[in-house]
């Protein structure tokens, strides 16, 4: 029984509809991202706070889509441990550089799973704020205070992007405790402090003779370095593996 | 003669002869049709260099924009399938560079200036990587088109959808990168960003289609035909139009510039539509522009 249930569970069959499902899952949900605000709120609020207080019928896709993934994740991880398993035992008949090159797709599902892990971690651990930034008035997150001294708005010079904004950056206040400190930071700078990281951005739509109105977005990722080092490690596999695999399947030929 | 007439007199000249490309092909003169297309591909490649200083600065925002980039990619593959020998088939893709071209042309497409959110390696470096995979999957399907027609074995179009997969992944690395940088998040829950996870997961399943025995080449033709379709509508359709004014009234300008340019930012093509509605540089009085000091 648990024999036949761990087949179905890696056979490459259900990965084929997995992703299809998933597609169609995502399709269908940005179409509700894009016409429902109340989705957008999830790029404010971790995902167990959104579905306490705004989740409603209109959600179903989310709840599809997490469990698809949660499917996708388990028959991954399946397949990965019997392809590993069967490799492992034939070690013996293959040169090192070629087990290696075998190995390669069950390092890339690995790292797959890392990132889904990275942004599951993120989602229900992590930490997500967005405070309104005006200067001179403190704004709190735990037991942090931060305020912004200054700010500061560089336009181009150049006569065809006259009025075009080049660059915004503040200096912020940052207290923790009795530890004062000041550090600069500027849209797509941000700043790393007390285990968190501070993202300047624009709140809201300036008037005609008003300055855009500004936020800071404190963040905790906890998944971030899975996500970035599982990302990172599948694409520079891919580079090597797809060319590599086909010369050896061509007898040593490129063409 | 301004870059920005320089750079529209490249183009157009570019485009026609990427017509006379797809006129020889037509004729079967495949060879002449190949001369076209990399002539064609020159003088695009000038229009494109030239259109970095288009804002009296060198900046990169814009050359990458996919309804003029695509092209440029296009003909880059067919060039690339004439350098392995495969000369038909390098002719055979004007079929897809001169209407893409013919598009741009058409349609009054707004390129974004740049602002304080594209500042960065990470935005041009996404958008170059993103239209290229796109291109990479509509030359898979097109080829795919063509093998289910002829049923022989030819593996071009499986080759450039694993490329395309690749750079797919690459774009959507780099575009995380930018993403956090700019908005505190890898994976934005907004329009764009499902459907760029939904086209991995599509090419994903095209990939894993190898190791399942009952897909054999005309299956696997179908899967990478229908992808590149879907790719088709959701990553180039929607997107160009997303950029034309035809389409888009609201984004005519008349927020305080009263000079009609319609404002779409590179952040839009990313997140669509900025938090709150933020409209960055829309601030246009002088006065606060050089005492924006606080």
């Amino acid at each position: 029984m648990i024999k036949c249930l761990w087949k179905a569970l890696a056979s490459i069959r259900l990965t084929l509809w997995l992703l299809v499902l998933l597609t169609l899952n995502l399709f269908v949900g940005s179409f509700y991202a894009k016409f429902m605000p109340v989705f957008g709120e999830l790029n404010t609020k971790l995902f167990p706070v959104w579905l306490m207080t705004r989740s409603d019928i209109h959600s179903w896709w989310i709840f599809t889509l997490f469990g698809l993934l949660a499917l996708l994740f388990a028959n991954t991880l399946a397949c990965t441990l019997d392809r590993v398993h069967f490799l492992w035992g034939k070690r013996q008949h293959h040169r090192r550089s070629i087990f290696f090159l075998l190995l390669a797709p069950s390092i890339m599902h690995f790292c797959f799973l890392f990132i889904i892990g990275g942004h599951a971690l993120t989602e229900f651990t992590g930490s997500k704020e967005r405070l309104l930034a005006v200067v001179g008035e403190q704004v709190s997150f735990d037991d942090l205070q931060v305020t912004m001294l200054d700010r500061h708005y560089d336009y181009w010079q150049a006569p065809a992007l006259e009025g075009k904004m080049q660059q915004c950056t503040a200096t912020l206040e940052l207290k923790s405790g009795s530890n004062v400190e000041q550090r600069p930071i500027a849209i797509l700078e941000p700043l790393y402090w007390q285990g968190y990281t501070l993202h300047l951005g624009m709140a809201g739509k300036p008037g005609i003779d008003e300055l855009p109105p500004l936020q800071i977005t404190v963040k905790k990722d906890p998944g971030l370095l899975l996500i970035l080092i599982g990302n990172t490690v599948l694409c520079l596999l891919m580079l090597w593996y797809f060319p590599q695999i086909r010369k050896i399947r061509n007898g040593g030929q490129k063409q | 003669m301004t870059v920005t007439t320089a750079s529209s007199v490249l183009f157009n000249v570019a485009a026609g002869t990427y017509a006379g490309s797809l006129f020889f092909h037509l004729l079967k003169r495949h060879r002449f049709s190949c001369w076209l297309l990399g002539l064609g591909f020159a003088l695009h490649t000038a229009s494109q260099v030239s259109r970095c200083w288009r804002w009296g600065v060198f900046s990169l925002d814009g050359v990458f924009n996919g309804a003029l980039f695509l092209p440029w990619c296009l003909a880059f593959l067919a060039l690339f399938c004439l350098w392995r020998g495969r000369q038909q088939d390098a002719a055979s893709m004007s079929w897809l560079v001169a209407p893409a071209m013919f598009i741009t042309l058409l349609l009054p497409i707004q390129i974004p200036a740049p602002g304080p959110f594209t500042a960065t390696w990470s935005s041009p470096m996404f958008f170059c990587l993103e239209v290229l995979a796109i291109a990479c999957f509509l030359a898979s399907g097109w080829f795919a088109w063509r093998q289910l027609r002829r049923r022989d074995d030819d593996q071009l179009f499986n080759q450039l959808a694993i490329w395309g997969f690749i750079l797919y992944s690459l774009a959507q690395v780099v575009g995380a990168v930018w993403s956090y940088l700019g908005w505190a998040s890898l994976f934005h829950w907004g329009e764009r960003h499902l459907q760029s996870a939904a086209i991995w997961c599509l090419y994903c399943g095209y990939l894993h289609t190898q190791f399942d025995r009952s897909f054999d080449m005309r299956k696997k033709a179908r899967w990478a035909l229908t992808s590149a379709l879907v790719v088709l509508l959701v990553a180039y359709a929607l997107q160009v139009a997303a950029h034309l004014t035809v389409l888009n009234p609201a984004k005519v300008s008349g927020k305080g510039s009263g000079r009609g340019e319609a404002r779409v930012t590179a952040q839009e093509q990313v997140h669509v539509a900025l938090p709150h509605g933020a409209v960055p540089g829309a601030c246009r009085d002088p006065k606060l522009a050089e005492e924006s000091h606080d």
